[in-house]
């Protein structure tokens, strides 16, 4: 269809559509044509607006029911939402550097992160490339990172239950090269499917998380760029949707322990 | 009953504001929520942090709730609809865009297509004919009394007053009858094309009225 025809024959239904009152395949077409016509996205908005103020409250929100939504935000057995577990990965609970194995760093800042609420995240400039196999494999150029003298070494463990449960098993490896170059190499992620990837997590001590790139769905040896980490104070990683998120929307899959600068 | 709304406000605690009121214990993060704006409660949420759930929940979902029963006339399913959309906010805060709009917009939207959803779902084992004649019976004296506070119910009231008959009839059987637009027009016997432009044209018509009122449509918290 001629596209500003299109545009019109949208126009025309959109008060419809904002009141949800449009057949199925109707909806169809005015949602992709929403997708590239912000002055439609525009008009809708403003009906929406309208239609909301239609409605009242009538009365005030029901306490009852209140302390059923409550019931549900944490199911007991499930894990906790992303933010949760990150806060208390971050609190110390997770295992040390395995690269500094000397003592336990308690890096002092580590409470405040939990308790910053600032949760604007910022999608770094991210520069994620598998690495170039002329002369070797994603694999062996990984391992000479691991050999090199400069690198450090960041385990990846699962989480249990915040509270108790099954001891952190270590799934990937972060190595860091002294450049920022770093790999991560991958144990025990197990594949996703097409549509998904696992996507790894900078959580800075300001309280913002990071994306340093997608690993894709079946993670071998990854080269990611860590543009600045000086401001991490661990990493973690998730499994998304396959183009990846700007905020990490699972409960991670793998976290490192605190870092120190 | 003393609703949230109610009992986060008062200090006077009701038999259930130990259960009911979430987040008593952390008095401080009530207070910043009550006067945070949609933005930054839905950062608390994205925090996990209850509170600021039940602040969005205290501040809109009475209307939620209604919109939801005015639509499926069953206070069973409205419950069921109010919880889906205060459970999904808590896990897909970034859902919320605060750039395109305000956070009751962005809730009372949701609660109104899943409404419609079970509405049609449940379109086989309903006679729907017989909740049409209500409907059509009816239709013309109920969005006058429901405007969602009454600092601005009056001020609502006169702009949809203000509007042409037609185009009210055709809102209120869409938006509160859950019709599509096709249907409505088959149960008033008007052309669809003219239903459809009614609808559009009420609700531009509503919102140049409701400006003229005084009523911020694009209205967020303070």
């Amino acid at each position: 269809m001629d596209r500003a025809v299109n545009h019109e024959n949208v126009a025309e239904l959109l008060g419809a559509y904002a009141l949800d009152a449009v057949d199925a395949d109707e909806a169809a077409t005015i949602e992709a044509h929403l997708n590239e016509c912000p002055r439609c996205v525009a008009e809708l908005t403003q009906h929406r607006e309208v239609a909301a103020l239609l409605a009242n409250a009538g009365s005030d929100a029901s306490a009852e029911l209140w302390d059923r939504i409550a019931a549900r935000l944490a199911p007991p057995g499930n894990p906790p939402p992303a933010a949760v577990v990150l806060d208390a990965a971050l609190a110390g609970a997770l295992p040390r550097r395995v690269s500094e194995r000397r003592r336990r760093a308690r890096w002092s800042a580590v409470g405040a992160i939990g308790a910053v609420a600032a949760a604007v995240i910022a999608l770094l400039a991210v520069q994620v490339g598998r690495l170039d196999n002329r002369l070797t494999t994603p694999d062996q150029q990984a391992q000479a990172a691991l050999r090199s003298p400069g690198a450090d070494l960041v385990a990846l463990k699962t989480i249990g239950p915040v509270t108790g449960g099954s001891a952190p098993t270590t799934v990937a490896d972060l190595v860091i090269l002294p450049s920022g170059s770093a790999y991560v190499i991958n144990h025990r992620l197990p594949d996703l499917g097409a549509d998904r990837t696992y996507q790894l997590w900078g959580l800075e001590r300001g309280g913002r998380t990071v994306s340093f790139g997608l690993l894709g769905n079946k993670p071998g040896a990854v080269a990611v760029t860590l543009a600045d980490r000086s401001s991490i104070g661990a990493y973690a990683v998730t499994a998304e949707p396959a183009g990846g998120v700007v905020r990490p929307s699972h409960t991670p899959v793998a976290v490192s322990g605190p870092q120190r600068v | 009953m003393t609703g949230p709304g109610r009992g986060l406000k008062d200090p006077s605690p009701g038999p259930t504001s130990s259960t009911a009121l979430p987040g008593t214990e952390d008095p401080v993060a009530m207070l910043d929520y009550q006067t945070a704006t949609d933005a930054g409660i839905v950062v608390g949420i994205a925090r996990c942090h209850e509170p600021a759930l039940a602040e969005a929940y205290r501040r809109h979902g009475g209307s939620v709730h209604t919109l939801a029963r005015r639509v499926l006339r069953s206070a069973t399913l409205a419950d069921e609809v109010t919880q889906e959309v205060f459970v999904e906010l808590w896990r897909d805060p970034e859902r919320f865009d605060p750039g395109r709009g305000a956070l009751r917009t962005f809730l009372m939207t949701k609660a109104h297509s899943r409404a419609v959803d079970l509405l049609r779902s449940e379109a086989a084992r309903r006679t729907r004919e017989e909740r049409t004649v209500r409907e059509t019976a009816t239709a013309g004296y109920d969005i006058e009394h429901h405007a969602w506070d009454l600092a601005v119910a009056d001020r609502v009231k006169e702009a949809v007053n203000t509007l042409p008959a037609d185009e009210r009839t055709a809102i209120e059987m869409a938006y509160f009858g859950g019709h599509t637009y096709r249907e409505v027009a088959s149960l008033l016997g008007e052309p669809e094309g003219t239903v459809k432009s009614r609808i559009r044209s009420g609700l531009r018509r509503l919102r140049a009225l409701m400006v003229q009122h005084g009523v911020e449509t694009a209205w967020t918290e303070p």
